[in-house]
């Protein structure tokens, strides 16, 4: 069956994607926890600035964002340039541009979900278990956490998921590197730009249906087994 | 040695709380109606709220003091909370609500003997969903004493539980109280309630102390007395059961030397000699008299003494020592025609009907669950 035959290319196209996904969501993990933590239950001056800032890219076309991260990150911008004068670390069209893309474009998604999850989380929960001689940061892992969970849980799978579509900031950000950067919606964008190669561009189309649909599905089943479980 | 000293100020929108007291009993209930500060008083003095200015001493241990800018967290003050709802952790089970609040290596004598007290040994795997209210109650109280406190505060223990529920839970509490000589402050808006465990109360009104001390000398302050009536004034009487006269439907019951009797429609079955009871008498229910009336269908009539005298708007509290004290209301006709004087002798007389328990039965603790 030609559709079931991979090549080379594609299958480092779709362990690429895996790999940016799995890494991106990993990374962006703790740091949405802490923003979501701030921004559920913390009241402070710039609240509203640092909302908007984490919600900006849910809004802004994601070619703008790949932009904006060249203009950073670029080798002539001011991370960029630092990084490589001092460490000799470049970031734009390697592996990590793709990885940091993802992660600024799918942050949004995770600090939404887990910032619901966390004020869902009683706080009267919470000061029991102060009471009960529990200092901020034994409450929060033994307390906040794991009450929080699922929603951490689904947080996870969709930042993972919306990494997985990652296109406009990564193809401009990090290039359309074929085993260093190129993931499959661009690998199937490749695909369609040459004439003939129809058929590859529809069997990573259908690759990347299935994987999202497993992380969508996956997600609905681990929520709804924590949710039983508490 | 002070249990607990008091004296702040807090002002929210709407409320002002401005206490100063100084608890010393071991067991003090905190009276008061919905709204009154009640539960804010224990916010401040377990960390959940910070007073603008002021000092709270627990136990001589400094927890808060605006001047000396002391101001210790929740988990430094040492307080074990027991919320009105239990708030157990639904995540964990028993026995982990239990462990949390442990501060070192598990005594599993002390873990033992708490559980046996409460009644919960045998529930121990349970999840949080799968107990009941009662049971639930009793974890949290359980939970608070884990944690080694060095008081512990009840916030309305018994609202969300029947009367039946309530008693138990109370009869659980003595023992409790003897046993790990904790000192407690409960709160409640149900006279009764707060009685069965101790005659100590401090009143709070509108966020401030409107009384301290024995429920029988409060009834002589204005404040205290007001507010003490809205709830409707009670007499609590511990009481020993002797025996069950199934045959004269009565139920004998005993108190130092004097005898009482009362109605037996306690589960006569379930109830062996000798436990001890708290039964409730109205002070409209008590009548006086200058003499023993024979050829009277009143069970009840007991000698004593007029130990103070309370004129309120249109009656007259009468406080009787009769080795217990009782409170008589009568009108003030009465008190002119009976010429009742402090340390007038007098004769205080009930019938068995009118002595009511907390619960429809009354339950010894054991036989609840």
């Amino acid at each position: 069956m030609e559709i079931f035959n991979f090549s080379y290319e594609e299958m480092q196209a779709l362990v690429l994607s895996i790999k940016v996904a799995t890494i991106c969501a990993v990374i962006s993990l703790p740091f949405a926890i802490g923003v979501g933590w701030l921004l559920a239950r913390k009241d402070f001056k710039g609240k509203w600035f640092l909302d908007g800032f984490v919600q900006l890219p849910l809004v802004l076309p994601p070619v703008t964002i790949g932009f904006l991260l060249l203009l950073i990150f670029g080798t002539r911008g001011f991370i960029g340039r630092f990084l490589m004068e001092q460490f000799d670390i470049r970031i734009s069209f390697t592996f990590w541009a793709a990885v940091l893309a993802s992660m600024v474009v799918s942050f949004p998604l995770v600090v939404r979900a887990i910032k619901v999850a966390i004020e869902m989380v009683d706080t009267e929960l919470e000061s029991a278990a102060r009471t009960l001689g529990a200092g901020p940061w034994k409450t929060f892992f033994t307390i906040t956490i794991p009450l929080a969970f699922p929603g951490i849980v689904s947080g996870f799978i969709l930042s993972f998921a919306r990494c997985l579509g990652e296109f406009g900031a990564t193809i401009t950000f990090a290039g359309n590197i074929i085993g260093q950067t190129q993931t499959l919606p661009l690998a199937i964008f490749s695909a369609m730009e040459v004439p003939g190669r129809e058929m590859v561009a529809f069997r990573l189309a259908l690759v990347s249906v299935v994987l999202s649909f497993m992380a969508m599905v996956g997600s609905e089943f681990i929520n709804r087994k924590l949710i039983k479980k508490s | 040695m002070s249990v607990l000293s008091a004296s702040f100020l807090l002002s929210r929108p709407g409320f002002t709380m401005d206490i100063n007291c100084e608890l010393q009993t071991q067991v003090t209930g905190i009276f008061g109606p919905s709204g009154a500060g009640k539960t804010t008083f224990l916010h401040v003095l377990a960390g959940l709220e910070t007073p603008d200015s002021g000092s709270v001493v627990i136990q001589n241990h400094e927890v808060f003091n605006s001047a000396k800018k002391v101001n210790l967290p929740p988990e430094k003050r040492k307080i074990g909370y027991v919320f009105q709802e239990g708030r157990l952790f639904p995540h964990l089970n028993v026995a982990q609500n239990l462990k949390y609040g442990l501060k070192q290596k598990l005594n599993p004598e002390f873990f033992k003997e708490v559980t046996c007290l409460l009644k919960i040994s045998n529930i121990m795997e349970k999840k949080v969903s799968q107990i009941s209210g009662g049971q639930g109650q009793r974890v949290a109280i359980g939970r608070a004493i884990l944690s080694s406190p060095d008081i512990l505060v009840l916030d309305e223990p018994f609202s969300a539980l029947d009367k039946n529920l309530r008693q138990h839970i109370i009869y659980l509490l003595k023992p409790l109280i003897q046993k790990f000589n904790i000192p407690m402050l409960v709160i409640s808006h149900d006279l009764s309630d707060l009685l069965m465990l101790s005659n100590q109360l401090m009143i709070i009104h509108e966020g401030k102390c409107a009384g301290y001390g024995n429920y029988y000398d409060l009834i002589g302050k204005k404040e205290a007395i007001t507010e003490m009536s809205k709830s409707g004034l009670i007499n609590t009487i511990e009481l020993k059961i002797d025996r069950v006269d199934k045959e004269g439907g009565l139920l004998i019951l005993s108190h130092g030397e004097h005898q009482i009797y009362a109605e037996s429609w306690l589960d006569g079955d379930n109830l062996n000699n000798g436990i001890q009871v708290n039964l409730f008498l109205r002070p409209e229910d008590v009548t006086l008299a200058r003499h023993r009336i024979e050829d009277i269908s009143i069970q009840n009539q007991i000698e004593g003494k007029i130990e103070k005298l309370i004129t309120t708007d249109n009656k007259v509290l009468c406080v009787i020592d009769h080795g217990f004290k009782l409170i008589a209301e009568v009108t003030l006709a009465t008190k002119q025609k009976m010429n009742l004087e402090k340390g007038t002798k007098i004769w205080s007389l009930f019938k068995a009907a009118a002595l009511k328990s907390n619960s429809e039965r009354i339950v010894h603790s054991s036989n609840l669950l």
